[in-house]
């Protein structure tokens, strides 16, 4: 006979004790293994929301990305290229002086094709006092477009014939200029060929004329301080690389783009790629809130459980060795060594310990299990050997550790006192 | 075999030390029957336990085959225990839920031995247990229990046995059967003493020594 035999049959002959041990064992394990799980549960759920929600953001910012390229290659920007060292409000002013780049650059850019420019304008603009009039206006010199992308498209600008001009809003309004009206501007002789609608901007004060008469008129020939590039049919993602190729074609020059929709819808773009990525930031945070809550919880709630599950150990290992005391006396009448009556009372403390750890550990999984989403993968992701193993492996220990006490105390009873009382 | 020199034992009363020992000695050697004779309370009970290793006297001496037990710890008393001395009680003192092969066996794991099995078996047999060898305890007669406590008092083959009112839960013929078996042990070379307070009881033994309530018998050291 072995001392395990001694320690089965005594744990049959008082079932209750052993199982209201396991049964305290095993309720301390089950809230264990079960906030373990669930923890394991709640990283794998948000692992899946994040990535679907990732996988959304993509989808959705491909789409717009799409979208927008689609968008912005139909609708187009405007780039207005200028001498290095100017501003657009220069060309409006009387006090900077004036910055010029040769006019043969609208042909450069019109022939090398940077980008699928729908129209080229070389453009002199000044501000300068019409002496006849004795105001100051906006005097624009256009040659009509170098460039037309294709045949079908119609011209933004038409040339100005010399001796023409074309009066803007405010000028014709101001100064009552009528259509085929003969004008005098810098002692030359020009007629009106046609006044503009309002524009509410700076058009309604610009006088335009030939681009040449206005380059003879200023003494400034073949310069230009202007070239507009509208409508460039291209992604806007590609602006920052055609103002690059533009600036190398194009030696001391500026490229600014200027009232582009085009830009707006990117900017739109990114904002929403933004918003995604903050909302996705958000449920990452919410998700991570509520791992801390449901730690926070199980934080006080698991070492009650476990102080309660084993205060109850002691308590009933305690009750089992009063009960003992006969015993105990007689197996150190027949020669048992304290140690091994120690033995005794510690190998039911692991089998209590290993039979509710297995026990709990299996309620624990499926208590995380029933509060599970019925997907493939799951069971697997919460039955962790690892668990089981750590679990199985520290459970007889501190069942140990609680019936520790109460089983030495058994274990030093002096036998004469016990056999004396019996 | 076995030799108490000049114990002395007390215990703590309500209106202070009450003496039960003093100043005990004796000796018994193989192939005797001792019987310690004496009225309930005389301390029977506490020299067969100090006899035995399980009570420490205030002062004197008990020696196991020269082996002085309390000049040793409790882990060797308790060895000593286990191969040299067999204990009976007159409540049996068996474990309630092994059976009668069981309990036999348990003394077993005290000691160390082989063919412990056979050898209970055998001793059951030889106290007419072999139909109740897997019943336990409840499940016996007195005369059954009594005589379960004494294969299994046998069991490490002790040339001592220390037996305290073995008889007093028994009806007469069972206690003639269990004094008979401690006779015939004895007969074989052991040594038992004896504790009774029945004078039928201690005719069994080779020799008597009285022992009066508060006072002990000072017993000549030549016996």
């Amino acid at each position: 006979m072995r001392i395990t035999h001694l320690i089965y049959r005594e744990i049959a002959h008082r079932k209750l004790v052993f199982a209201l041990g396991v049964a305290a064992i095993t309720v301390a394990v089950a809230s264990l293994v079960a906030e373990v799980s669930w923890l394991r549960l709640h990283d794998w759920r948000t692992d899946q929301i994040l990535a679907a929600k990732s996988a959304e953001t993509k989808a959705m910012m491909d789409r717009l990305e799409e979208d927008i390229r689609k968008i912005t290659v139909r609708m187009g920007f405007n780039m207005v290229i200028l001498p290095q060292g100017q501003t657009l409000e220069d060309l409006q002013s009387e006090e900077r002086p004036p910055r010029f780049m040769p006019e043969e650059y609208a042909d450069r850019l019109s022939t090398n094709q940077v980008a699928t420019i729908n129209h080229v304008l070389p453009a002199l603009i000044q501000r300068l006092k019409w002496p006849e009039q004795q105001r100051k206006i906006i005097l624009m010199g256009v040659k009509g477009e170098v460039w037309i992308q294709s045949a079908s498209q119609k011209p933004i600008l038409e040339s100005i014939a010399a001796g023409q001009v074309v009066a803007g809003y405010e000028l014709h309004q101001s100064l009552k200029l009528k259509a085929g009206q003969k004008i005098q501007f810098q002692g030359r002789e020009l007629v009106v060929s046609k006044l503009l609608p309002e524009r509410g901007n700076a058009d309604d004060v610009t006088l335009w004329m030939n681009l040449g008469e206005m380059q003879a008129l200023l003494d400034c020939k073949q310069r230009i301080n202007a070239i507009l590039a509208l409508e460039c049919n291209c992604s806007v993602d590609r602006l920052a690389k055609i103002r690059q190729e533009i600036g190398r074609l194009l030696p001391d020059t500026r490229v600014i783009e200027f009232a582009s929709q085009a830009i707006a819808r990117a900017e739109a773009r990114n904002r929403a790629a933004e918003q995604a990525s903050a909302a996705l930031l958000q449920e990452r945070e919410h998700r991570r809130k509520l791992r801390s809550e449901q730690e926070a919880l199980a934080a006080i709630l698991i070492p009650l459980v476990i102080v309660a599950a084993g205060a109850w150990i002691g308590l009933l290992m305690h009750g089992n060795a009063r009960e003992r005391r006969s015993e105990v006396g007689i197996l150190r009448a027949l020669g048992f060594k304290s140690s091994q009556v120690l033995l005794l009372f510690l190998g039911k403390a692991v089998l209590m310990g290993l039979v509710g750890s297995l026990l709990g550990y299996a309620l624990g999984v499926g208590a995380a299990w029933l509060r599970a989403p019925a997907e493939p993968g799951v069971m697997r992701l919460l039955a962790d050997p690892r668990l089981l193993g750590a679990v199985v492996l520290a459970t007889p220990g501190l069942a140990v550790m609680m019936c520790w006490i109460p089983a030495l105390l058994a274990a030093r009873q002096d036998p004469a006192t016990i056999l004396g009382e019996v | 075999m076995l030799e108490i020199d000049s114990i002395a034992k007390e215990y703590a009363g309500p209106a202070g030390p009450v003496p039960v020992l003093r100043e005990f000695s004796l000796r018994a050697g193989p192939g005797e029957m001792l019987a310690i004779q004496g009225p309930s309370g005389c301390g029977k009970t506490t020299l067969l336990l100090a006899a035995g290793g399980m009570l420490r006297p205030d002062q004197g001496a008990v020696r196991i085959q020269g082996r002085d037990l309390y000049a040793m710890d409790s882990g060797q008393r308790a060895g000593i225990r286990a191969r040299l001395a067999g204990f009976v009680f007159q409540q049996f003192h068996l474990l309630p839920y092994l059976t009668v092969l069981d309990n036999v066996l348990a003394a077993g794991l005290a000691g160390s031995g082989a063919g412990l099995q056979n050898r209970a078996l055998e001793l059951i047999e030889r106290f007419g247990l072999a139909h109740r060898r897997n019943h336990v305890p409840a499940q016996l007669s007195t005369g059954e229990r009594q005589r379960t406590a004494l294969a299994r008092a046998l069991l490490n083959q002790p040339p001592l046995i220390l037996a305290d009112e073995p008889t007093g839960n028994l009806d007469s013929e069972n206690g003639a059967q269990v004094l008979e078996f401690l006779r015939r042990f004895a007969a074989d070379g052991g040594t038992v003493v004896l504790a009774t307070h029945e004078p039928e009881v201690a005719r069994y033994a080779s020799r008597i020594i009285p022992l009066k309530s508060l006072t002990a018998h000072s017993v000549p050291s030549h016996l």
